[in-house]
């Protein structure tokens, strides 16, 4: 609740600091913000900390290797970074970077998940074999 | 990281509006665009810092 209100607050004073500085120095605005968005995000790194230790924790108690859920991690870190630097191109003005971008992020997200499908198609085969 | 460099760049940029509207003023516009391009690098150097420490705090967080 506590880290909220910060996050809140700095969020709003990033963008009344934005709305001055956009008239005069709109490089400075976008980089206020994408300051912003970092201050914000490593606020509430430890809430994400504790997810994954969360999730590492059930994926000992069911007894699943950590090669099945690293591709998952992988892709949620993989997303996080996507999402923020399309968004952060997009609020530039430059929707084509930020398209680019998230073609980028899928295909790398492919990428990591390709050896997880590779182990359900050798799954299925020694199920019908 | 702290709240202060979002106020650190809000008080560059306003100071860098202020100098350019004098400097442009005063017909002196290639030193207005080199103040605000100053302004821009340094400010671009201190994000870039806080974008590396979100790189390691996402590396170590996924244990990548």
């Amino acid at each position: 609740m506590e880290s909220m209100v910060k996050v809140a607050a700095v969020a709003v004073t990033a963008a009344v600091l934005g709305a001055v500085l956009k008239k005069n120095t709109p490089e400075l605005a976008l980089l206020l913000a994408l300051a912003a968005g970092l201050w914000m995000l490593a606020a509430v790194a430890r809430g994400l900390g504790a997810a994954v230790a969360l999730m590492e924790e059930l994926t000992g108690l069911a007894g699943l290797s950590e090669e099945l859920v690293e591709p998952v991690v992988k892709t949620v870190a993989l997303s996080i970074l996507t999402k923020l630097t399309g968004e952060i191109c997009r609020s530039a003005g430059e929707s084509g970077v930020a398209a680019f971008v998230e073609t980028a992020g899928t295909v790398l997200a492919l990428v990591v998940a390709l050896p997880l499908i590779r182990a359900v198609m050798v799954l299925l085969g020694e199920l019908i074999r | 990281m702290d709240v202060d460099l979002i106020f650190k760049i809000a008080a560059i940029g306003i100071v860098v509006a202020v100098l350019n509207q004098v400097l442009s003023r005063a017909g002196r516009d290639e030193q207005a665009m080199m103040t605000t391009l100053a302004a821009l690098v340094v400010v671009l150097m201190m994000v870039v810092q806080e974008i590396a420490d979100l790189f390691d705090m996402v590396k170590t967080l996924f244990h990548l």
